[in-house]
């Protein structure tokens, strides 16, 4: 502090204060109770790991410190990096490991992130704090989001992020300060290294910061150093991911062309959607309904135009407004067959469901943005608050008393129900029950599940991912030490490599059959 | 004021000998255990050398960083400056010493009238090289104020402008002074500030340091990269310093001290070169001796703090002449690392060891962290093209994953600063210029490689030029003006209509 020198009144040093809401701190710990509450519950009813993309995931991050080749190549260059990357510190705890909670936790954190979040962009759009804690309660608890957030998925992650670039950039557009911006570039940044979908958000952000550049009759230079630094920050994630596939796989675009990176081997030819926009259209908007509720949608929808319409598209209102640009997104990649999802309403089945979820951001806080329409008169804005709370709390226990309502939760229930998982179990168990030691030849794609579900050690398995070890193999097993062959026949499934390759070949004559039912073949090497 | 200074302060030393008799020794110990441990345990000495590079660059890396995120969580203290009528102003004394600027002279002289401070209480000294006829010439050409005086610098090694600055520390009269450069244009209440926050201070803090920056940004690539490296450096790294009570390696100009403190730590006469002693408050043989001086006044118990005022400097915008004034900051940095690593423990113990390290890890860290990133960005690259299988058993795992965070997080937080500059000075034309930032890290590394070759050779006086910007800089005087007329209306001071200075304000 200041002191007295010479007798000399001491000048002043004014420190600034800093605007902290008590509410984010009520809202961060209300969120984190209902987080772990809802993992508990899901996990009770040994639903977390329902996906199968749930266990590649842990598989991916725990292959880069166990394996025949460990080592960050593990990440491999189809599925991005970053979900991979933070579950790392924890995977290695086989409880972790094998509950799923080395990923889950990363989408619980990013829940209460999301949350705060969007209490945050509600209030800055609105000043009106009930109806923050409204929109975030919207998204909070929504039952598809509590599940996925449950999960090892890569989601929630993927919200928080989205979630961080429309704070960042709104912000920015209120207050000028360019920190923001930055942090809405760096929220980009995590968010293209956790799914493609943020791509294609972080180049429409882009725009808007161009857009709200020339909204504020800033100068062309100004512009020009705003939007691009924008996009270097943001941007330098996707730059990675080319320079890491042209590093470990020689392509930069192998994350799309590559064996196990093409569209083809998701979207059938005969795809209702693809070649045709209507059903595109009902595909992504039936999506929407089955993740939000027809309720919940609708009042998104009056939302969004009244927004758009009573504030003039304004800088602070043009970020929200960006998320919307998720659902032309998934219509045209229903259409041209880059995304494969399947509705009931469509295709009587359910795939990739969770996509339609995307839309709760958006929707969250244009309810939060009505609730706070009805301010003038604070009995209105309880009201409306209470009404809104009311109907979401209702759609969470309807949905999650009966169990068959969260819409995220029956696909996997109802992938599993069939044949080919019954088939896959049965592989998984005889492995299980039947394996002691040695190596195991096994493709992953396709057979994600098993070593899992069978308990295996990642380092007894060489697969696709394999470096130096899985082409010798797939040519001479015997000469490489492996002990034990899994392969996907002809049967009930389309036939994996290690079947094209060694199938009725002298290399395996010096295996036989231990086990097979319709879908695999399990061969053990003759003891000598 | 004089109770601040320790007592018995270890001996302050010169860079006269670049290393003495224990570095000399532990440096060549070093070495030879190292080749003997290359030539008989080639890939463990090689894992150890890595290791030990890592462990360097996270204390870098980190060190700045943490410099970045403390010093954008404490804006700078607002001081009010002091009114020009304050009956109690304490003297200041403005030092300024030139050498081959016989072009700037003018535009100094008027730039210094600018200032706002009673000329009864203020001491200008032109510190002016004895061979230099030019600039003595153009300044004899000049109607000096009264205020202003001519302190004649011995032709004498070393050159350079610590022996000018204790030259003309030896003539200064002001409780206060402060160094200005010749292109330099100080905000006009640069020192009324600085007197308000030496009064708002304690004694310990003897020295106050504002911000430098660059006028002519968008003259070249190279003034743009110089710019957001200034704005890095003052903005972040000094500021952060001095908030978590470091040792901030002085910025050359607008560093304002108490006059009595710099005799308090000047050196002994018999350690000066002979025929220009002078008073020692600066090292004449330390090529960034205000990199050095800041671990003076550290090691007599002094703290330096940093002001909210601005001094606009002239970059240059000739690579050679950057890579010459990059090398001089190189070897200056060198200079001052190695001459507080002579006694390492009692040096540490004396400034207090956390003070010591950050201070070691920046100057001794700069140049060194320039001349292994070739090494590794090279190793990178081998490793790429030929999958060597030597490379890969240097990395044990965990020493990999280490490395890799490294390189990646270390780069990305490097860049990201380097945009985070250009946006928080409003530099909005420079950010499509980072782009070249690996151009400009690899030209930095050069400049540090050539440093290395010469340091056994003599230290010459690599001044470098300015003034070729000029116009820009009567811009800058023009619009400081003008900000300083609008303020001061605002005010009630002075009556010229400020609709009409914020068009002129605009137009500058």
């Amino acid at each position: 502090m200041a002191t007295l020198v010479s007798g000399l009144p001491s000048p002043a040093i004014v420190k600034r204060n800093k605007n902290n809401d008590p509410v984010i701190r009520w809202i961060s710990a209300f969120s984190a109770l209902v987080s772990v509450l809802a993992f508990v519950y899901f996990s009770n009813k040994g639903v977390t790991l329902e996906y199968k993309d749930a266990i590649s995931h842990l598989d991916i991050a725990r292959r880069v410190i166990e394996g025949p080749t460990q080592g960050l190549a593990q990440l491999g260059g189809v599925w991005l990096p970053l979900p991979h990357l933070l579950a790392i510190p924890l995977i290695w705890i086989n409880g972790l490991y094998y509950s799923g909670l080395a990923g889950s936790i990363i989408s619980m954190l990013a829940y209460v992130a999301t949350i705060v979040l969007i209490y945050k962009i509600t209030q800055s759009l609105t000043n009106n704090k009930l109806a923050s804690i409204v929109a975030a309660a919207v998204f909070a608890l929504n039952p598809n989001v509590l599940y996925m957030q449950s999960t090892p998925m890569t989601e929630l992650l993927l919200f928080a992020c989205m979630a961080g670039m429309v704070y960042g950039v709104q912000q920015w557009a209120i207050t000028n300060e360019h920190k923001y911006l930055l942090g809405a570039a760096v929220a980009g940044l995590a968010g293209t290294a956790t799914r493609y979908e943020a791509w294609v958000f972080l180049f429409v952000m882009i725009v808007i910061v161009a857009v709200i550049g020339r909204r504020k009759n800033y100068v062309r230079t100004h512009i020009e150093g705003l939007t691009l630094a924008f996009f270097l920050v943001g941007a330098v994630g996707i730059a990675g991911w080319l320079l890491w596939n042209v590093l470990i796989f020689g392509d930069a675009f192998y994350f799309l062309i590559g064996d196990y990176a093409k569209p083809s081997l998701w979207v059938g030819a005969g795809e209702a959607a693809v070649g045709n926009v209507l059903v595109a259209f009902l595909t992504y908007y039936y999506a929407v309904i089955e993740n939000l509720w027809s309720v919940i949608a609708l009042l998104m929808l009056v939302g969004l135009v009244t927004m758009a319409v009573k504030e003039k598209l304004a800088p602070k209102v043009l970020p929200i407004l960006s998320m919307t640009i998720m659902f032309p997104f998934f219509v045209v990649a229903l259409q041209q067959g880059q995304r494969p999802l399947h509705v009931m309403q469509i295709t009587n089945d359910l795939y990739n469901v969770r996509f339609g979820l995307l839309m709760i951001l958006p929707a969250a806080v244009a309810i939060g943005y009505l609730v706070a329409l009805a301010s003038q008169n604070k009995a209105m804005t309880v009201a409306a608050s209470t009404l809104v709370l009311f109907v979401v709390t209702t759609i969470t226990f309807v949905s999650i008393v009966t169990g068959d309502d969260i819409v995220t939760l029956r696909e996997p229930i109802a992938m599993k129900q069939n044949v080919n998982t019954a088939i896959t179990q049965e592989t998984s168990q005889y492995l299980a029950s039947h394996y002691k030691e040695g190596t195991i030849l096994m493709e992953s794609f396709g057979n994600d599940t098993i070593m899992f579900d069978a308990q295996i050690p990642l380092r007894n398995n060489v697969y696709e991912g394999s470096y130096r070890l899985w082409e010798p193999a797939l040519q001479d097993p015997a000469g490489h030490d492996i002990q034990w062959i899994v392969m996907r026949h002809d049967g009930q499934f389309e036939p994996d490599r290690v079947f094209t390759s060694l199938s009725n070949k002298p290399a395996l004559n010096s295996y036989s059959v231990a086990f097979k039912n319709e879908g695999y073949v399990i061969y053990e090497r003759r003891s000598s | 004021m004089t109770s601040i200074a320790r007592k018995n302060p270890l001996r302050r030393e010169t860079s006269a000998k670049l290393l003495v008799g224990n570095q000399k020794i532990a440096l060549i110990v070093l070495l030879v255990v190292t080749i003997i441990s290359l030539i008989m345990w080639v890939r463990p000495t090689l894992t150890s050398i890595l290791t030990i590079c890592f462990v360097f660059y996270a204390l870098t890396v980190g060190q700045k960083f943490l410099l970045h995120f403390v010093s954008a969580k404490n804006p700078l203290p607002d001081i009010p400056p002091l009114s020009v009528n304050d009956p109690d102003l304490p003297t200041y004394t403005l030092l300024i010493p030139l050498f081959r600027e016989a072009n700037m002279v003018e535009s100094l002289v008027r730039s210094l009238d600018n200032i706002q401070y009673p000329n009864d209480k203020r001491q200008g000294l032109l510190l002016l090289e004895d061979d230099d006829v030019a600039t003595r010439f153009a300044v004899e050409q000049l109607d000096l104020p009264d205020w202003i005086d001519v302190v004649v610098v011995p032709d004498v090694k070393p050159k350079g402008k610590p022996k000018a600055l204790n030259m003309g520390l030896a003539e200064a009269t002001g409780t206060y002074c402060v160094i200005y450069d010749a292109e330099d244009r100080p905000d006009p209440d640069q020192l009324l500030k600085a007197a308000a926050a030496f009064r708002a201070y304690p004694d310990e803090v003897a020295c106050v340091q504002a911000r430098l920056y660059f006028w002519n940004d968008d003259s070249s690539w190279v003034t743009r990269f110089y710019w957001t490296e200034y704005v890095i450096h003052f903005e972040w790294v000094l500021r952060g310093l001095a908030k978590l009570g470091l040792i901030p390696p002085l910025g050359g100009t607008s560093n304002h001290f108490r006059t009595e403190a710099l005799r308090n730590i000047a050196y002994a006469p018999d350690q000066l070169p002979k025929g220009a002693e002078g008073v020692g408050g600066w090292d004449p043989w330390n090529v960034t001796e205000d990199a050095e001086l800041a671990g003076a006044l550290a090691l007599s118990g002094y703290r330096i703090e940093m002001i909210d005022s601005v001094t606009r400097e002239e970059a240059t915008a000739n690579l050679h002449i950057a890579d010459m004034q990059r090398r001089r900051w190189l070897k200056g940095y060198l200079q001052t690392g190695l001459v507080y690593t002579r006694q390492p423990i009692k040096t540490a113990r004396q400034m207090g060891f956390f003070r010591w390290f950050s201070y070691i890890l920046l100057t001794l860290g700069t140049p060194i962290s320039l001349w292994l990133n070739p090494i590794m960005w090279g190793l990178t690259i081998t490793y790429f093209i030929t999958r060597s299988p030597f490379i890969e058993s240097l990395f044990p795992p965990p020493l990999f994953y280490f490395g890799v965070l490294l390189m990646v997080a270390g780069n990305l937080l490097l860049f990201y600063q380097l945009v985070g500059a250009c946006l928080h000075r409003g530099g909005f034309g420079t950010v499509k210029y980072l782009f070249l930032t690996p151009i400009w890290w690899a030209f930095t590394s050069w400049s540090a490689y050539v440093v290395l070759w010469q340091l056994p050779r003599e230290s010459v006086w690599n001044k470098t030029p300015h003034g070729h910007d000029l116009h820009k800089d009567q811009a800058i005087e023009t619009k400081q003006q003008l900000e300083l007329e609008s303020k001061e209306e605002q005010t009630g001071v002075n009556t010229t209509p400020a609709k009409q200075k914020q068009t002129d304000l605009d137009a500058v």
